[in-house]
């Protein structure tokens, strides 16, 4: 039942490998102001999550249904366009606009579709997590080079105080929602139900239809080339409920976010370690969660391991693989 | 060389891998986790072993073969310690449900051995020649720089055969953790019971440290003897395995014979189309006029439908 969770996590970071390709058109700010971007990228961030809570307080339902619909038609039609043609050149192929903005507009109403309306499980968790990895594209395209370590941190220990502390806005979203008894999460959670029936799964879809992850991007100033004006927001819960596990979409965010920094700057080898400490610091939280049945902030723990293995793979790890590998020595 | 041998290497690398993991693996998400698990085990213990020998490379000044053999060590320790971690989850069965397929199963144990064993081999394997097969994707040809300038071709080099060779390390050191793994799970099993079953360990480690330092030769050009060697090695280790496992080596002999007659008659081909066969013909009984079934038995539908086919 976690296992399906971490079978389509597996789909997560597989979307990262594009930034490999889009390296060259990485642009590299002064690292002094790392430290801004990512002080004004936290505050928006807070300002973010905290009108999206009192909305939901005060049941202004419409202004978080608006925003997350123009936030998923920005980052699957927009962004992806910009994306696609980025990638098309980087690889040297002639691709004519029209083409390219058929291919995307499929590609696209296919997604707001799926997300917004009835779709398949599959297709669904699919989308969900383009909408992460897209977002941890735009993320990686826009940031100078420590800011994405900084920013992890930075996330980390916010989402230790807003979902623990009890004046944390997503404790309070939590509560509320348990109060009204309402699991109507629109569009901000991964939901990997575990159903191995296929009858009961098409019946249980439609009612699990409603709950959708999603996630809001906070628009850096800094950011001249792409003027998607899309906003993140990060809802980072893991629930359990009726056996199913839930996943806030900050999450996927986040890791795909570390995966595709690692891609970008080191040897492979380095991200596939990455890859597996995140995985495995995910399937260790989860029943921790399990267990205790309440929110836990899902993002600390795997990134913690992760990052402990990218700082050391650069130090020790890679020198001595390298040691071993280049003189065909079996270890 | 070009992206086509870059894919061919890992096809041909990880297809025992690939082959391991989909008919024991795949169908069972909780053994994927316990994959992943082994994967992370063997990272720890190269991040330890690493930092250990970045500690003793500052001190001493030839820390090559040490750190080697306490990177070996260090491996079987995190193998003994992944076996803590699992043996508790599976004897206690009050808490999480973990492999709840798996526990009824004859060989149970050997089958999570194999999981971990086959997580360990495929990070390791990836870990050797993931950079390795990068640069083959690249444009160059291995050996031509020197023998450019030197205007002779060094037979003692890898030249050429080097994607060979790194294909069949990758290879060896896969199925080579399987087998190890399954062998000090065996001791760490019996090992309270009967003190004298420290065998299986003791012959993991020895042969781990054996084929590593016999590879250490690779690199002054005795490859294809170092490869046979080890491949040697690799056999003995599977037929200690599976007297482990309750065989013989009788029936270890009969059983790879018997795959290879198999293979060459393709035996499997005809197995799948003789169940095609059969399954077409129970449904065929369905496509006929619903007038034809009602209340005739099969053979009565089957010999009524034979002049309708005719005729249609």
């Amino acid at each position: 039942m976690i296992c399906v969770a971490v079978n389509a996590s597996l789909n997560t970071a597989i979307g990262i490998k594009s930034p490999k390709v889009v390296y060259g058109l990485f642009h590299s700010y002064d690292t002094e102001k790392s430290g801004v971007i990512t002080i004004v990228m936290m505050i928006l961030l807070v300002i973010t999550t905290s009108m999206g809570v009192f909305c939901y307080k005060k049941k202004l339902y419409k202004a978080i249904t608006i925003y997350i619909i123009a936030n998923s038609v920005a980052l699957l039609i927009v962004y992806s366009f910009l994306h696609f043609r980025k990638i098309v050149q980087a690889c040297s192929i002639p691709l004519s606009l029209p083409t390219s903005i058929f291919l995307v507009f499929q590609f696209g109403g296919l997604g707001i579709m799926c997300l917004h309306w009835k779709s398949q499980k599959r297709l669904h968790q699919f989308y969900l997590i383009m909408l992460a990895a897209l977002t941890a594209i735009f993320l990686l395209n826009s940031l100078p080079d420590w800011t994405v370590w900084l920013a992890i941190t930075s996330i980390s220990i916010w989402d230790i105080i807003a979902v623990l502390t009890p004046c944390g806005p997503l404790k309070i979203l939590v509560e509320t929602a348990n109060r009204r008894g309402d699991e109507n999460f629109p569009a901000i959670l991964y939901n990997s139900s575990s159903y191995a029936d296929t009858y009961e799964t098409t019946r249980s879809d439609s009612t699990q239809m409603t709950e959708y992850p999603n996630s809001s991007l906070s628009m850096l100033p800094t950011d001249s080339l792409l003027n998607s004006p899309s906003q993140t927001r990060q809802k980072k819960e893991v629930r359990e409920v009726e056996g199913s596990i839930r996943l806030g979409m900050g999450d996927f965010v986040f890791y795909s976010l570390m995966l595709g920094n690692t891609v970008q700057t080191c040897p492979f080898t380095t991200a596939v370690a990455c890859f597996v400490s995140n995985l495995v610091g995910l399937t260790i939280t989860l029943p921790v969660v399990t267990l205790s049945q309440t929110a836990i902030p899902a993002l600390p723990f795997p990134l913690a391991i992760a990052a402990l293995f990218y700082f050391s793979s650069h130090i020790a790890l890679t020198p001595f693989t390298n040691l071993f590998t280049l003189k065909l020595l079996l270890l | 060389m070009g992206y086509p041998l870059t894919i061919a290497c890992y096809i041909a690398s990880f297809s025992p891998a690939i082959a391991l993991f989909y008919s024991f693996i795949a169908h069972d998400p909780v053994q994927i986790i316990l994959f992943f698990l082994g994967s992370f085990f063997w990272l720890v213990s190269i991040l330890f072993s690493s930092l250990i020998w970045f500690g003793l490379s500052s001190i001493l000044p030839d820390t090559f073969l040490i750190s080697l053999a306490i990177c070996i060590f260090v491996q079987e320790f995190s193998r003994v310690a992944y076996f803590m971690l699992g043996l508790n989850k599976i004897t206690r069965q009050g808490q999480i449900s973990v492999a709840p397929g798996v526990s009824d199963l004859h060989n149970a144990r050997h089958m999570l051995a194999l999981v971990c064993g086959l997580g360990m081999g495929v990070i390791s394997a990836l870990f050797y020649t993931m950079n390795a097969f990068a640069i083959f994707s690249g444009p160059g040809t291995i050996g031509l720089p020197d023998a450019l300038e030197t205007g002779v071709i060094d037979p003692n080099r890898a030249g050429k055969y080097l994607p060979l060779y790194y294909t069949l390390s990758a290879f060896l050191l896969t199925v080579f953790h399987v087998t190890w793994t399954i062998m000090v799970w065996d001791t760490c099993h019996k090992i309270k019971r009967s003190p004298s079953a420290f065998i299986p360990a003791a012959a993991a480690l020895v042969s781990h440290l054996f084929v590593t330092f016999l590879s250490s030769l690779n690199s002054r050009g005795f490859h294809v003897i170092v490869f046979s060697i080890q491949f040697l090695v690799l056999l003995i280790c599977i037929a200690y395995c599976n007297v482990i496992m309750g065989g013989t080596i009788g029936s270890f002999v009969n059983g790879i014979s018997q795959s290879i007659i198999d293979a060459i008659t393709l035996k499997q081909i005809r197995v799948l189309i003789d169940e095609r066969k059969m399954r077409n013909q129970r449904h065929a009984v369905p496509d006929e006029p619903m007038t034809e079934r009602g209340g005739v038995n099969e053979t009565g539908g089957s010999n009524s439908s034979a002049p309708d086919t005719i005729d249609a």
